[in-house]
Order: structure tokens, then sequence, then C-alpha cells
């Protein structure tokens, strides 16, 4: 469960993030939507620490997480772009997760090609990255992010950008993979079409 | 809201691994130009200084070659730069180690191509050594950033109609315009301090501040004045890189890699990639064949004599072998890259200020050299005569450089791979390692290449710390030019020819 109790987020004199609160049940998505430009991605990166809180807390299963590195936060995130690696092929894209946790090699193995055959990318596996499609960029994402296994899962407008037939293919995959692993997650998004389908339950982002 | 976030950069969590480059610095360079400074810098004398006709008649001399120079360095670098970062042809890596292979050399080397060719002294060849030299740094430091615009973004201006120079200072200037800017800078700075070249081809008339803080020093040996020339070059520098970094906007924003495009079809612009290399070639590479040519050629004869010298024989003009002479440089060259890359990287890589780091560049050669005979000559600190000292200040010299040849790398990674590194359970030590390191390898290569082209080719302060048993090649190559008798300097040239062309193999491949 992600509980996000009275969440602040300050950048100087500005407020990008106004005492925001809400809870997430263990396995279930929660989309959160509102115009462009509120702060909603910023909220997601202040939940897994990649931006400073100003006020707040952020519990994972009764455990405060709010002072926690990034890196020990136990949250996957996928932005709008995927990032995935440019250096690295598909599969090393996907296991660097695991490699950092120091799994042995042929669990890493067997883990990446079960996600690989979960979201159809088995032939792409030794394909650098720079070769991959849009679609194919953000199932990687979506790969990489589910393979260490995170506590939630934090998609920041994983659809946008896509041409419709892609939009909905992934959609589609990924309402089948988080029913499908139980993963925990936060769903940024503006087309409320992605959160009916997607998530259990909705919240919008309060204007400032 | 991407641009206000918190960079989680290895430097500024373990900011202890920073004092290693500023401890390094303050050791062996800010202690012994302090050290000079404090025992013979005079207000009055600086007042003399300033007053004597003579002397501000060389600061204005060494002020408007500089400008002069770098920007007729700019005219020539910078379509060879565009031709190089974006295009690919037969040869490209040729002209490539040819436009790059001057900055290794010995001032005194090019200066004598230069002089071979034009057979007269003043500020025309002053000039064009000037380029020669400088072009390498124009496309050191600005080639990797062109290279990296995406080549989408200019598809994409050109759709909206935009005319390509509209495209080019619209979307192209402002992604290319804080290298540009840095570049231009150490352009200016080399060509204000330029020693080798202005004494050879400037004859009695034409003098720098540099030449002057020799003469005054070492042949006068009048130090107070050589120091308040020192002292007021330094502030002409610091200006300029003061105004230089005000201009300059850092562009973090991420820049996708654009790979070098293949030749188009269209003859237009298939020759002009091809014309522009061509023209900047022969203005960088024939002062350099003269002094091949004048390594084969005695007396309008054939000969391989000097090369059979230099390689298997020995000189009376070198207390030591020119074989010897050749491996020295080379493993200096190495001792000094293995420190000054790795200095480098944690500078480029840190957020932290970096203004100290750029002092090297705004304090002479011969300033420094001076601080270093008269700060190291005691014990326990009676470094000056070790070998190992020569490498060590080989990287001082080179690591302003080398920072500058890395910080558009560093600067172009994006925060939001360093994020998701994050977020997949990366320690910011296990992301510079995994993700950063692999992207930073061809900026690494390029800056391993420049830092040891520093080293081969310092002339200035090794000619104060070098021994018998440490010469280098160019104070080898001037000790035998500086010599008379027709096999000394053909034996000169001939080493200076080696140079020539073990670095346009070497660059080529940097």
């Amino acid at each position: 469960m992600l509980k996000v109790s009275n969440l602040s987020v300050e950048f100087g004199n500005t407020v990008i993030v106004d005492n925001i609160s809400f809870t997430v049940p263990t396995g279930e998505t929660l989309a959160i939507t509102g115009p462009s430009g509120i702060g909603k991605t910023t909220l997601l990166h202040a939940i897994c620490g990649i931006v400073r809180t100003t006020h707040g807390t952020i519990h994972i299963d009764n455990t405060d997480i709010s002072s926690l590195p990034t890196h020990k936060r136990g949250i996957g995130l996928i932005s709008q772009t995927g990032d995935l690696f440019p250096t690295m092929t598909v599969s090393q894209n996907i296991e660097f997760g695991l490699r950092i946790v120091k799994m042995p090699q042929t669990d890493r193995t067997t883990r990446v090609q079960e996600l690989l055959e979960m979201l159809n990318l088995t032939h792409l596996a030794h394909r650098n990255v720079s070769e991959l499609s849009g679609g194919e960029a953000r199932r990687i994402a979506l790969a990489r992010a589910l393979a260490p296994q995170p506590q939630v899962l934090l998609l920041d407008e994983p659809l946008s950008g896509l041409d419709q037939n892609t939009h909905d293919a992934l959609m589609s995959d990924l309402a089948r993979v988080l029913k499908q692993t139980a993963t925990t997650a936060l769903l940024v998004t503006h087309d409320l079409s992605e959160a009916e389908l997607l998530a259990e339950t909705t919240f919008t982002f309060p204007h400032k | 809201m991407a641009e206000f976030m918190e960079r989680p950069h290895l430097v500024t969590r373990t900011k202890t691994l920073f004092i290693a480059p500023v401890a390094f610095l303050s050791v062996f360079f800010v202690a012994p130009v302090a050290n000079s400074i404090l025992r013979y810098f005079h207000f009055s004398e600086f007042s003399n200084v300033l007053g004597n006709q003579s002397l501000r008649g060389v600061a204005w001399f060494s002020l408007w070659q500089a400008v002069t120079s770098t920007l007729l360095t700019l005219v020539v670098a910078l379509p060879a730069t565009w031709a190089l970062s974006r295009y690919t042809f037969r040869g490209a890596r040729l002209v490539r180690g040819v436009l790059t292979a001057p900055f290794v050399l010995p001032a005194v080397v090019v200066a004598a191509g230069v002089l071979a060719i034009t057979d007269s002294r003043g500020v025309f060849p002053i000039l064009w050594a000037h380029v020669v030299f400088n072009v390498s740094v124009i496309l050191r430091i600005v080639g990797p950033r062109w290279s990296m615009v995406n080549l989408r973004l200019e598809h994409a201006a050109a759709t909206l109609g935009a005319r390509p120079s509209r495209t080019f200072s619209l979307v192209v200037w402002p992604q290319i315009s804080d290298a540009v800017i840095s570049a231009a800078t150490l352009v200016f700075i080399y060509c204000f301090t330029s020693f080798g070249v202005i004494a050879i081809l400037g004859g009695v008339s034409r003098r720098t501040l540099e030449s002057e803080i020799f003469t005054q020093a070492v042949r006068l040996g009048n130090t107070e004045t050589a120091t308040a020339l020192a002292v007021l070059q330094a502030i002409i520098i610091c200006t300029v890189i003061f105004i230089a970094r005000q201009s300059s906007r850092p562009n973090s924003t991420f820049l996708h890699v654009s790979a070098p495009q293949p030749l188009r079809t269209k003859p237009r612009h298939r020759n002009t990639p091809l014309l522009i290399s061509a023209t900047a070639v022969v203005i960088v590479a024939s002062p350099l064949l003269a002094t091949i040519y004048r390594s084969l050629v005695v007396n309008n004869q054939f000969s391989f004599s000097a090369w059979r010298t230099i390689l298997s024989g020995s000189l009376p003009a070198l207390s030591v072998s020119p074989q010897l002479v050749i491996i020295t440089s080379l493993v200096f060259a190495i001792i000094a890259a293995c420190i000054c890359v790795p200095l480098a990287l944690l500078v480029a890589s840190s957020a932290a200020p970096r203004a100290l780091f750029s002092l090297p560049l705004a304090v002479s050669a011969a300033t420094l050299g001076i601080g270093l005979i008269i700060t190291f000559n005691t014990s326990p600190f009676a470094w000056r005569s070790e070998r190992w000292f020569i490498p060590v200040i080989h990287a001082v010299i080179a690591l302003p450089l080398v920072i500058r040849a890395l910080e558009p790398a560093t600067r172009a990674i994006p925060t939001s791979l360093r994020n998701a590194s994050a977020t997949l359970g990366a320690s910011p030590f296990a992301t510079w390692v995994r993700v950063e390191l692999p992207l930073l390898r061809p900026a690494l290569l390029r800056a391993t290449g420049l830092s040891m082209a520093v080293s081969l080719g310092e002339f200035g302060a090794t000619s104060f710390l070098s021994r018998s048993g440490s010469t280098t090649l160019p104070i080898a190559i001037a000790q035998l030019l500086g010599r008379p008798g027709v096999a000394t300097q053909q034996a000169g040239f001939a080493l200076a020819a080696l140079m020539v062309l073990v670095t346009v193999g070497v660059m080529s491949r940097a």
C-alpha cells in the first residue's frame, strides 16, 4: 500500500504541489488526472525521491520512506520518454535493475526472458535501443521497470505521443501486465479513457 | 519543472572526491604561482609598467594579434568542424588527424614550418601559425557538441520554411554556442600567451607580454618587472574568461546523439564539406609538410640520414639519445593523462564551482615555470629535478583543457537517465559507473588524446624543469634547431616531422 500524506513541493517561493494526500491499496492502480503543467510529474518525482519534498510523508506498507534516497525506495518510474540507456541493448536495459541487486546471471536471464515474453518483445532482445520504435521503447521501459519487482510503480503518461493503434495496443498490454503482476501503481494521465481502463480509482489533481 | 530538479551527481553526493583535484591544483599550481607573486610583485613596479609606453605597446600588440588570430581561427575552423561533425567521407579521419595534430606540436616546429613557406617574419606569419595551432581547439571542443545536435531538429526547421542560415542561427547555434564561446576563449588565451611562435616569427619588433616576461626574467634578470607583466597578463585573461562565462549559457537540455551522415548525393551538397575540409587542410598542413620536406632535403639533395640518426643513432648536440627522448616523452604523456583525465572527470561531473580550474589558463607557462623553480627548490619539497615532476606539471597545464573537453559531454547526459537509473535501485556511484561512464567513453578517449597531446607538445614550463635525463621532444627539437650545422638542424626537423606523423596517426584515432 502506498500512502501519501500532506505532501508539498516548493521550488524557491513557488508552490508546485500543495498538501496532497491519497492512498493506493496494494495491487491497485490510482490514476492522477489534471491539465498539463499542474505538477503531476513533480508529484511522482517527489514520491520516488528525485525531487525533495517540503512537507508531508510517504509510506509504503506502513514504512516511512520519505527520507530515503531514490535508489533505496523500491519505487519504479516510467517516464514519458522511456529513458532507455542508449549504450545498452534491450536485454541489458531490462536486466539493469537486476544487476544492481546482484541477482545471479541465470536468474537474470530467466527473468528478462519472462518479461520479454510477457510483453511480446522476444525478437527485440539483442536490439540496440536506438533502433526501436516509440511503442517498442515504451514496452521495454515497462519491462525494465517491472524487472526488479518494485513495491510501487509510477507511470508518467506512459502512452502519450503514440499513434492510436500503438496507444491502444500498449494500453491493453499495460492493463494486462499490471493485473498479472498485481503491481501497486500510480498513473499520471490527462486521458480519462486511460484512467478508466487502467485504474481502480481516479484522483483529480487540485487546481492551484 | 525538470530544470528545478536536484541532480544526484556522484560528486555532489560525495564531495570528498572533489578535494582531490582542488588539492592537486593547490599544491602544483596555486602555491608556486602565489609564492612567486608574493615574493616579487610590487605595486610601484606595476605602475611603472603601466606608464611605460614601450610596454603598453607590447600589451596592445598582444591583445589585437590574439583577437585577430581568434577570429581567423574561427573562420577556418568552424566550417571544417561542421563538415567533420556532420558528414562521413573517405579520408575524413585523416583530415581530422591533420587538423588536430598541430596542437601537440611544439610552437617552434610550426613557426619554423610557416617561416619555411613565407620566408619572412611579421604579423601575417604569426597569425597563420596561430591558426594552424588552434583549429584543433575548435574542432575538439565544438565537434563533439555539434555532432550531438539532433539532425531531425534541423529537418523540422527546414520543413517549417527556414533557410539554412536561419536554421543555423535559430536551431543549431543555441545548442553549440556555449562550446564555441568556450573554445574561442581558449584560442584567445593561447594566442595571447604565445611564446614560441612570437620568438621565431616576431623578429625584434613584434613582442608579446609572454616573450617580454621571459626576456625580463631570464635575459635581463628583472624578476620584479617580469612579475608585474605576468600580473597584467593574468588580469587581461581573467577579464576575457569572465566575459566569456557571462555570455555562455550552459545548455542542460539533452541533445540526442546524431550520427554523422554520409555525403549527400546532390553535387552541391556533396562538394561543400569536401571543399571546406580541403581548404582547412591546405592552411594547416602546408607548414607541417614544409617541416617534413626540410627533414628529407638538404641542399636540394634527398636524404634519409637525419631519420636514420634519430631512430638508431646519436647526436652530439643532445646529451641523450634521440630514442630515449622519444620514449621519455611518451611515458610522460601517459603518466600525465593518467593523472589529468580522472581529475578532470571529477570536476566536469560535479556541480561545484570550477573557476579555480581555469586559473592555469590565466597564468602563462613562463610565470608558472618561475614559480616552480622558486618553490620546489628546497627540502622537503625539492622536486624540481625529479623526473616525475614534469608529467605532473603537464597534467596541471592540461587540466583546464581536459575539463572543457569533457564538460559538454557530461552536460549532455540527461538528468532523466540518472533518475531512471536511481529508480531501478542504482546508487549515484553505480549510476556513474554503469550509465554515465559508458556514455562518456568517446569524450574520455578524446580527453585522453588531448591530455597526451598537451604533454607531448608542452614547451614553456618544461624548459624550466628539464634535465639531461628527462629531455622531452619539444626541448630536444628546440635544442637541435637552435644549434648551427646542417646535420643538427636536419635532425631537429626529422624529430619534428616524426612528431607530425605520429600525432596525426594518434590523434586521428582518439
